[in-house]
């Protein structure tokens, strides 16, 4: 075989493929040009070197584009939320009806992965802000992001569906400012995620070990729990309000800790 | 010297390599071997990837350019690289004065 098609085979074998593994070949095959006889190595060592050497700047790079992404789908809900509370503009729909359904569910759903991704996107900082670069850390980072960026796209598909299910009874520029702050974001998701694949593929699957003691999960459960309750009762100024949403957080805690727990080496 | 003996000095090398001009990969190898007198006779592959890592820690950026015909990947220092040059050099030069004074 010649070392070209070696050397593509073996990139591919530890995960570098698409345009990082075009320009490798470009560059390498330069080398050949400038001295046939140029000692560059097996190609197996040769791309066990890159995937070594590139997996702990591009899990960096992939959380601190994912931070950013993260930023940026909060800043844009914030926006939203804002633009319907300053001209209030909130919709009261008829729950029981299909169009209010739509609003209330997509609106849970909105509450709850934004949730999902804040904690993922704060845990996959972790291990960078420790400069942690062993494998199990990097992957670890990577699987946060990765669960995170996933649980913002949750959030701005959830933006769009409601910006679409309310456009009948909001003004014609509050459903576009809605739609387009939805969107505002992805020019930067998705590039963020192509990153986290890439630093992710990189990298072989190493055992985990849960980071965090149970007693300080259940704590931070507690505490946004309580959070969200006291927060609800304090200003919707109702006991009940306060007790439902704390109820729902609480569900949402815990199915998100069955759902993404190992996922997040939050337990083993 | 065997690139064993290189480990943790390679990317100090590299980026001084880089500290006068834009290099393609070959060039960096041809300038490391002739600025070392021929010392540093490494399996040339391995240079590649500590180009790449380099270039993804922001210390050097790198772009494409024709020559010839020949498409080439063309590395230069960074803002970030330069200082970091700066910062190796410092501590190469600090440790050689103290092996030296120990060694002599």
């Amino acid at each position: 075989m010649s070392f070209e098609r070696s050397l593509r085979t073996e990139l591919d074998r530890v995960g570098i493929r698409g345009a990082l593994a075009r320009r490798i070949e470009a560059e390498l095959a330069d080398h050949r040009r400038c001295d046939p006889d140029a000692p560059l190595g097996e190609p197996r060592r040769l791309a066990e070197s890159f995937a070594r050497d590139l997996r702990a700047p591009l899990t960096g790079r992939a959380v601190r584009r994912g931070f950013i992404a993260l930023s940026l789908t909060a800043v844009a809900l914030v926006a939203v939320v804002l633009a319907y509370s300053a001209t209030d503009q909130w919709a009261h729909p008829d729950v029981f009806g299909t169009r209010g359904a739509v609003i209330a569910g997509s609106g849970v759903t909105i509450v709850v992965a934004a949730q999902v991704a804040f904690v993922a996107g704060m845990l996959a900082l972790l291990p960078l802000v420790l400069a942690r670069t062993d494998q199990a850390s990097l992957l670890v980072a990577q699987r946060r992001m990765s669960v995170a960026l996933g649980s913002a796209s949750v959030v701005i598909a959830a933006e769009l569906v409601q910006a679409v299910a309310q456009r009948p009874v909001v003004p014609g520029w509050l459903f576009a400012v809605s739609a387009l702050a939805a969107v505002a974001p992805l020019p930067v998701l998705l590039p963020a995620t192509r990153t986290v694949r890439l630093a992710r593929s990189l990298t072989p699957d190493v055992p985990v070990r849960g980071m965090f003691s149970t007693a300080l999960l259940l704590g931070a459960a507690v505490a946004a729990v309580a959070t969200m309750s006291v927060g609800s009762a304090l200003a919707e100024r109702s006991l009940a309000e306060g007790a439902s949403r704390g109820a729902i957080e609480a569900l949402a805690i815990a199915a998100s800790f069955v759902l993404f727990a190992r996922r997040l080496g939050l337990r083993r | 010297m065997r690139a064993e003996s290189l480990k943790g000095h390679l990317d100090a090398l590299v980026l001084a390599t880089l500290g006068d001009e834009p290099l393609h990969g070959y060039a960096v190898i041809e300038a490391l071997r002739a600025r070392s007198e021929g010392a540093f006779d490494l399996a040339e592959g391995t240079v590649y990837p500590v180009l790449h890592r380099l270039e993804a820690d922001g210390l050097l950026t790198s772009s494409w350019s024709t020559a010839a015909g020949r498409r080439r990947r063309i590395y230069r220092l960074s803002r970030r690289g330069r200082a970091a040059l700066g910062r190796q050099r410092a501590e190469w030069q600090a440790f050689a004065r103290a092996v030296e004074a120990v060694l002599a």
